[in-house]
């Protein structure tokens, strides 16, 4: 903990606390900043004492350099590599749906992003036998019988289809408080339970960051920042893997609609220029992966046909993408896939 | 990791004055030894706090609790029938509770009409497979009109009256029907008038109180895109409807609710220069909502659900309400 105690170091002794809490010195980062000498005229200890304390601090509370083969090795034991059970979505991946990463999902709504992920979801509580957890930020988003009909639908026996779905937890979450108290209580409960947890699904971050949006304040942001490396530490302590919806909105200006001519066409190299995933510049950076989901035809909207585009990725080709239909057993890949 | 204090769902004075005597993180605030018990010290400097109650702080860290899909899907839900089997079944059986739905159309489609409808069909009595309960009807542009709503209820009153006799549902079903009246009708809908943006998150906050005392189970926003567009900067008008869309969320989890808003079309144009009618209020808008129905002439198309595939329906607008188009 981040406060100064006995716990830390046996001469850390309730006078001596006393003593540097009375200049204010209340917490570890407070103390290395000090100078020793200081210390030691504040808090009555010998210099000899406060160079071991500080040293002890520093131990206890800095990074480990940790070599490069062990980590390989950590992550070839540990990791899991996941699979969305859409061919060629999985063949577009690779190994990106491996733990330990944050992947995004993005899409203008009614694009599919939900369907995305209920069939992800239950495709690996499916085949893997593993817990999901289901954070569902807005309203009925989460709708137990539409995972009941997509099971239903691959034509499984009732027990597996208990089970599966047994499998699945949900969490309705309402505002930005709830989110980061269920994501500190998983930090906590994850390492208790049994069976393992590989996958958490948080459907829509952007639906509990919009209602703090607000010209004056920009608490949204120091939020997302501090549930960007909660997601971090979890993802990378539990071997699990995020996955995050946001929405997307397209870009209107009017500015551009006026001068439009004939000579201005959209710039061949860069689809879905007009299109942008909320939550801010800084939170573009914190997914490892970015997938965007979006319609075919902007019309017709029986069409269930949607393509699956790479936006982001250290190691696919950005703008890579496959084509898939809206089925009653969930996303599968298009019947006309090329 | 540690949680910081300002994550928490405190004031800022309390956290302020916590962070002022070297209290960061939630967990330093505790005892080592009793988890469930404050260190002295902290609750020295609480206990000195204005708003503050030893027997609430710690539930601040609960989170939501938990459950498994499969008693998410067992659980039974409500709906509010349409009196048109055709759009009942785009839902399954009617407008769900514990959701959002969004009516879209131009002016003149019956969107107000469906409104008036539901309003009725929330007070269909138990014993006929209704909710029994109230309506409370926020409207922007003043659309409500009491003659029309009489004229719904009539119908409504009839059929179930011609119903309870058809399928003989015997004497409770009777005795239900005595109070199914007319005036009990328009007293079961509330309306309130608001006037532009800041009335109408007003009238939001109130709405818990509201729903406490008339045991309402259906709210409906006629115009709910109407107020918004008085507001210019296009950031504050955002803020103004999410932060609605946000309490009302929590009411509809809360009191298992129906919300019904009534949004216009609007024109869009594209980069290209083409031009497309598409519902008003933007994309951040259309997060909030679970069900998305968008009006023609006579027909109705649910666009956007979460549990069922898009699909449409027919309908006529008769002076009895809402019917089947054949």
């Amino acid at each position: 903990m981040n406060r100064l105690d006995s716990v830390k170091s046996p001469l850390l002794s309730e006078s001596v606390l006393q003593n540097l809490f009375s200049k204010k010195i209340f917490t570890v980062q407070k103390f290395l900043e000090e100078k020793p000498d200081r210390i030691a005229s504040i808090s009555s200890l010998q210099i000899k004492d406060v160079i071991t304390l500080r040293e002890s601090l520093i131990t206890q509370f800095s990074a480990f350099v940790k070599k490069g083969v062990d980590e390989f090795l950590d992550l070839k034991d540990n990791s899991v590599e996941l699979e969305s059970g859409i061919e060629c979505l999985d063949n577009l991946l690779g190994e990106v749906l491996r733990t330990g990463n944050i992947i995004e999902i993005c899409g203008l709504t009614g694009s599919g992003k939900t369907q995305l992920c209920l069939t992800i979801g239950v495709n690996n509580s499916l085949r893997r036998n593993i817990i999901v957890h289901f954070i569902d930020t807005s309203l009925g988003n989460f709708t137990g019988d539409r995972i009941e009909n997509i099971l239903e639908n691959k034509k499984l026996t009732k027990e597996t289809i208990k089970d599966a779905m047994n499998r699945i937890k949900i969490t309705k979450v309402r505002t930005m408080d709830e989110l980061v108290s269920t994501l500190h209580q998983l930090k906590t409960s994850l390492g208790n339970q049994e069976t393992c947890c590989r996958l958490i699904i948080i459907d829509s971050l952007s639906g509990v960051y919009l209602p703090m949006l607000n010209e004056a304040d920009n608490d949204g942001s120091c939020f997302m920042n501090h549930i960007a490396s909660l997601m971090r530490f979890i993802s990378k302590q539990f071997h699990l893997l995020f996955l995050v919806v946001n929405l997307a909105t397209k870009v209107f200006d009017p500015e551009a609609c006026l001068e439009h001519s004939d000579e201005a066409p959209v710039e061949p190299n860069t689809p879905f220029k007009d299109l942008r995933p909320l939550l801010g510049r800084y939170w573009l950076h914190v997914p490892s992966t970015r997938l965007l989901i979006h319609r075919i035809d902007d019309r017709n909207l029986h069409d269930t046909t949607r393509t699956i585009s790479v936006l982001k990725s250290s190691s696919i080709p950005i703008f890579s993408s496959c084509s898939v239909t809206i089925a009653k057993e969930g996303i599968v890949q298009s019947e006309t896939n090329d | 990791m540690l949680r910081p204090l300002w994550t928490m769902p405190l004031s800022g004075h309390i956290v302020s004055k916590l962070n002022e005597n070297g209290f960061f993180y939630w967990e330093d605030l505790w005892n080592p030894d009793n988890r469930n018990e404050l260190k002295p010290s902290v609750h020295k400097i609480l206990q000195s706090c204005r708003g503050f109650s030893s027997r609430d702080f710690q539930s601040l860290q609960t989170a939501p609790a938990s459950t498994s899909s499969f008693e998410v899907y067992m659980k039974d839900t409500d709906d509010i029938i349409t009196f048109s089997k055709a759009v009942d079944e785009l839902f399954g059986y009617g407008i769900p509770t514990e959701s959002i739905v969004e009516l879209c159309g131009a002016p003149g489609q019956g969107k107000t009409q469906i409104c008036l409808q539901l309003c009725a069909s929330v007070q269909i009595p138990k014993s006929l497979g209704g909710l029994s309960s109230a309506a409370i009807y926020i409207d922007t542009n003043k659309n409500f009109f009491f003659e029309r709503f009489k004229e719904i209820s009539l119908g409504t009153v009839a059929h179930c009256k011609k119903v309870v006799r058809k399928l003989k549902l015997g004497s409770s079903a009777e005795e239900e029907m005595k109070t199914f009246t007319i005036e009990n009708m328009e007293r079961n809908v509330h309306v309130l008038y608001v006037n532009g943006h800041i009335q109408l998150l007003a009238a939001v906050q109130l709405l818990e109180k509201m729903i406490t005392s008339s045991k309402a189970r259906l709210i409906i926003i006629d115009g709910f895109a109407f107020p918004f567009q008085e507001i210019d900067s296009g950031l504050q008008r955002t803020s103004f409807i999410c932060r609605t869309l946000g309490i009302l969320s929590q009411l509809v989890s809360k009191f298992k609710l129906a919300v019904v808003l009534t949004n216009e079309l609007t024109t869009h144009i594209s980069p290209s220069g083409e031009t497309d009618f598409i519902p008003a209020l933007g994309g951040s808008f259309a997060q909030f909502v679970s069900h998305r129905l968008l009006i023609g002439q006579d027909s109705i198309l649910l666009s956007k659900s979460p549990n069922r595939p898009s699909a449409a329906a027919n309908l006529k607008i008769t002076a009895d309400g809402i019917r089947d188009a054949n």
